[in-house]
């Protein structure tokens, strides 16, 4: 899985494990806690930067409504995700029981701010939907997702961080946590998103500012990703039971997040709908 | 989380299978690292 996008040097600098060839014999050196930090630190971005006046040419006029209709869902799993998981990131980063791994959440908090804050401007300046707020947008948005990604997101997820902010010393349920957000959701989820996303944007010359940002988003993602491998591998050599719940959230979210994957329209059938939006 | 048989539903120029075969490939690297066989999870 090496080509133009995941070879890039800034994502390559993550040592997230699925990037790396020398990951398939299990040799990656890991960034500590601290250096994933200071990572953070070299690779803000600003969402203010980013430019969408051919993204709204190319929404109203290149691409057609039935693109923009299969485009909504890939768009919809991702803002309402980055939502989700801004939301329930603070148990999580609580419950760490180390100082570097909570400050290192801290700045997991404010990237997946920074993804919302992405999205909602791309959808306003590019007139994306009719609503004219990010609550408004939201709602209208999550009419594409699909029942899977509400298991995922609202079940699953906000079950264990319920647990979580109910029990921070849980290590258990914090080691089934990480593993559900860091490995499956953003890991599995995201990062395919964004890798098939942006390159076919690149492909078809489309929406260059938002596969700038988006680009930026999925950096940020490998970094978390480098977290969590790093933590689950030292939860994993501690204890018996910390290897048998990855491997037990693995097994009871994989049906769940493989529907993510397919749109809607997979199981309903084949239909054609349009999507407008606000010009 | 295995391949559906028969079910390929494309998206803007890539199948549903592409994407299962690319997120399953970075689950197994990461996995491995971790310290855990995929064929165990």
């Amino acid at each position: 899985m090496t080509d133009a996008i995941t070879d890039r040097d800034d994502f390559q600098a993550t040592s997230d494990p699925g990037l790396l060839e020398s990951a398939d014999r299990g040799q990656v050196e890991l960034l500590s806690y601290a250096d994933l930090y200071l990572l953070w630190e070299r690779q803000h971005w600003r969402v203010q930067d980013l430019d969408f006046t051919q993204d709204r040419i190319d929404w109203h006029e290149r691409i057609s409504p039935e693109e923009r209709f299969q485009r909504m869902y890939g768009l919809s799993s991702f803002f309402a995700g980055e939502q989700r998981v801004a939301a329930e990131l603070g148990p999580v980063m609580r419950a760490c029981p180390d100082e570097q791994m909570r400050i290192f959440l801290c700045t997991q908090i404010a990237d997946e701010a920074r993804h919302v804050a992405f999205f909602d401007r791309f959808y306003s300046e590019v007139g994306v939907l009719d609503s004219e707020n990010l609550r408004d947008r939201l709602e209208e948005t999550s009419a594409h997702l699909n029942q899977n990604f509400r298991r995922l997101f609202d079940e699953m997820l906000a079950r264990r961080v319920d647990r979580l902010a109910r029990e921070p010393e849980d290590l258990v349920t914090l080691v089934e946590t990480v593993t559900l957000y860091h490995m499956v959701i953003e890991g599995m989820l995201a990062l395919t998103g964004q890798h098939f996303i942006i390159s076919y944007n690149e492909s078809v010359g489309t929406l260059p500012a938002f596969v700038e940002g988006f680009g930026n988003v999925a950096r940020d993602e490998h970094r978390h990703v480098a977290f969590g491998a790093r933590f689950l591998r030292e939860m994993a050599a501690r204890d018996r039971r910390y290897r048998d719940a990855i491997q037990r959230t693995l097994v009871e979210c994989g049906p769940a997040a493989d529907g993510v994957l397919s749109p809607p329209w997979a199981e309903e059938g084949a239909r054609t709908r349009s999507c407008s939006g606000r010009r | 989380m295995g391949r559906r048989g028969g079910e390929d539903t494309k998206l803007l120029g890539s199948s549903v299978n592409e994407a299962r075969a690319f997120a399953m490939k970075a689950l197994e690297r990461r996995l491995k690292v971790i310290g855990l066989s995929p064929a165990a999870a």
